[in-house]
């Protein structure tokens, strides 16, 4: 009889892979990596905000406050964005991550120390460690990221090809932006809480990196991004169930040596 | 009608003009250039036409409609072609994938081709004798071949007038020849106008109806190519570095380095 833990760990992967086919290839077109290592450390920022300011809002849970920061850092990188797209992106994305997590740091040292880890906790989430609301968290989260990518699928790939001309014909570019890095920033704050910030890098940026090298279509991108992340993590959990090792570093590690081999493919 | 008429038009951001009290009476149908070197305007009047960057004063009608009141009408009735710059090479998408976009997002929602986009779309990629390459990845292609790729999407989704930023920008003479036969084409058989910002008006100087020079936002000269291309006009615009060279009655002028 297979282990229900297993199971449970199994469904995790899959889920995961599944947000990371839905987010990743989106990221990886606009050149956006870095979008995902910002929206996991502005979570440390909002839970640690959450956490000082529950005296006073009890219904203000930290996970509610890793999201709300999560979401500031999308609309600035969207606003960043606006006319000029790609690199004014990626610096908004370099002083979000900065000033997110200056703001964790400056706030943790305000919080009492018995509650310091509850807000580490939301980038050392580990696989082998779910929870019952971790895996519901990461079951909405997939739905989630898959819902928004099938919902405005055309729209954003248009956009990612060539925002210019979608613009001048019409498509309302800047929001459509802003729902994608909204989604990104959504489904990444939620999914580091419960997994850990090594598989959610991991599994969002380099499978959706290599599928877009070898895909000769954004659908075949998005199945080819599924793949290489399930296969990733698959062989990492069978690797740590042989040996004593982390499941999310080996997934990270089969991650990059893919990327690394479409790198060698050429043209 | 015309295509484009600007009366003492200032536009750009933040109330500072980059386009400064420009008029225009761009006649249509016709095959119409609007030249100069880098950094003249002439990527600024493409998007001030397409409700891009905002008017300041002054008075400004694609194909009869006020802009702005009337920019999503123009926008239906117009097709833009951007600088190959602009375009996203991650993305794998088909060539057929491509040439359907425009014409699915003048379409809006729900945005998925139908049978006649298709069709119509492998018409527009035969227009520009691209038809075999609709499987191939549009980034696997050469320079040339896609913006001639670009050109069809543009075609596809059935302009009046189509807008080019720079269409022959780093591309192969053949394909430099194609673009400019498959515009004149759509002039003389469809009645579509085609402006053309360019910083070298060599391929078109001998099939353009109208010609506008710009230099630092201001207009230089404007009207016929026998009018406007004269070799005073177009060493105003390239300094003395330009050589200007007569071929059947129509000027061209060679400039060493073009950017400058």
């Amino acid at each position: 009889m297979i282990d229900q833990e297993i199971v449970r760990v199994a469904v995790a992967g899959v889920l995961v892979s599944a947000a990371a086919s839905a987010m990743g290839p989106q990221v990886v077109y606009r050149g956006l990596s870095f979008l995902v290592s910002a929206a996991a450390h502005a979570a440390l920022g909002g839970a640690a905000l959450a956490i000082l300011l529950q005296p006073y809002l009890p219904w203000l849970d930290p996970i509610l406050g890793a999201m709300i920061t999560s979401l500031v850092v999308a609309s600035v990188v969207g606003l960043a964005g606006r006319g000029g797209r790609g690199p004014s992106m990626e610096v908004a994305i370099g002083v979000a991550f900065a000033g997110s997590m200056s703001l964790a740091v400056l706030l943790m040292y305000q919080l009492p120390p018995e509650r310091i880890p509850e807000v580490w906790g939301f980038l050392v989430g580990d696989i082998l460690l779910l929870s019952p609301l971790d895996m519901i968290t990461l079951s909405l989260t997939a739905t989630f990221a898959v819902s928004v990518v099938t919902a405005f699928y055309r729209e954003f790939i248009y956009i990612a090809f060539d925002p210019g001309a979608a613009e001048a014909q019409g498509l309302r570019v800047g929001l459509y932006d802003w729902v994608m890095l909204a989604s990104v920033a959504l489904s990444v704050s939620a999914m580091t809480k419960a997994v850990g910030a090594i598989l959610v890098y991991a599994l969002i940026v380099a499978p959706a990196g290599a599928a877009s090298k070898l895909a000769k279509s954004p659908k075949q991108c998005i199945a080819l991004t599924f793949v290489i992340a399930t296969i990733s993590i698959g062989i990492g959990l069978a690797l740590s169930l042989m040996f004593n090792v982390s499941p999310s570093a080996i997934a990270g590690v089969l991650s990059a040596v893919v990327y690394l081999a479409t790198l060698t493919r050429g043209g | 009608m015309l295509a484009v008429e600007a009366k003492g038009l200032y536009s750009g951001y933040g109330g500072r003009p980059i386009l400064k009290d420009l008029s225009l009476s761009i006649p249509h149908p016709s095959l119409s250039v609007v030249m100069g070197p880098n950094g003249a305007g002439k990527t600024t009047l493409l998007r001030t036409l397409l409700g891009m960057v905002p008017i300041i004063s002054g008075e400004l009608r694609v194909l009869g409609e006020p802009i702005p009141e009337r920019i999503g009408d123009v926008r239906r009735r117009v097709a833009y072609v951007p600088q190959k710059e602009e375009i996203g090479w991650e993305v794998p998408i088909s060539v057929l994938d491509v040439v359907v976009m425009l014409r699915v997002i003048k379409k809006g929602p729900p945005r998925k081709p139908t049978l006649e986009d298709v069709e119509v779309a492998r018409r527009a990629l035969g227009l520009v004798d691209m038809e075999w390459a609709e499987k191939r990845c549009f980034r696997a292609l050469s320079g040339g071949q896609q913006q001639r790729v670009l050109i069809a999407r543009a075609i596809a989704s059935e302009p009046e007038l189509l807008l080019l930023d720079e269409p022959v920008s780093a591309i192969d003479a053949e394909s430099r020849h194609k673009i400019a036969e498959v515009l004149v084409k759509l002039r003389d058989e469809a009645g579509i106008t085609s402006l053309i910002v360019t910083h070298d008006i060599n391929p078109f100087a001998h099939v353009a109806d109208y010609v506008a020079i710009l230099n630092n936002g201001e207009l230089v000269a404007a009207g016929p190519v026998a009018t406007a291309l004269t070799p005073e006009n177009l060493v105003a615009v390239y300094g003395p570095r330009a050589k200007i060279v007569e071929v059947g009655g129509v000027c061209y002028a060679i400039v060493s380095d073009a950017h400058r």
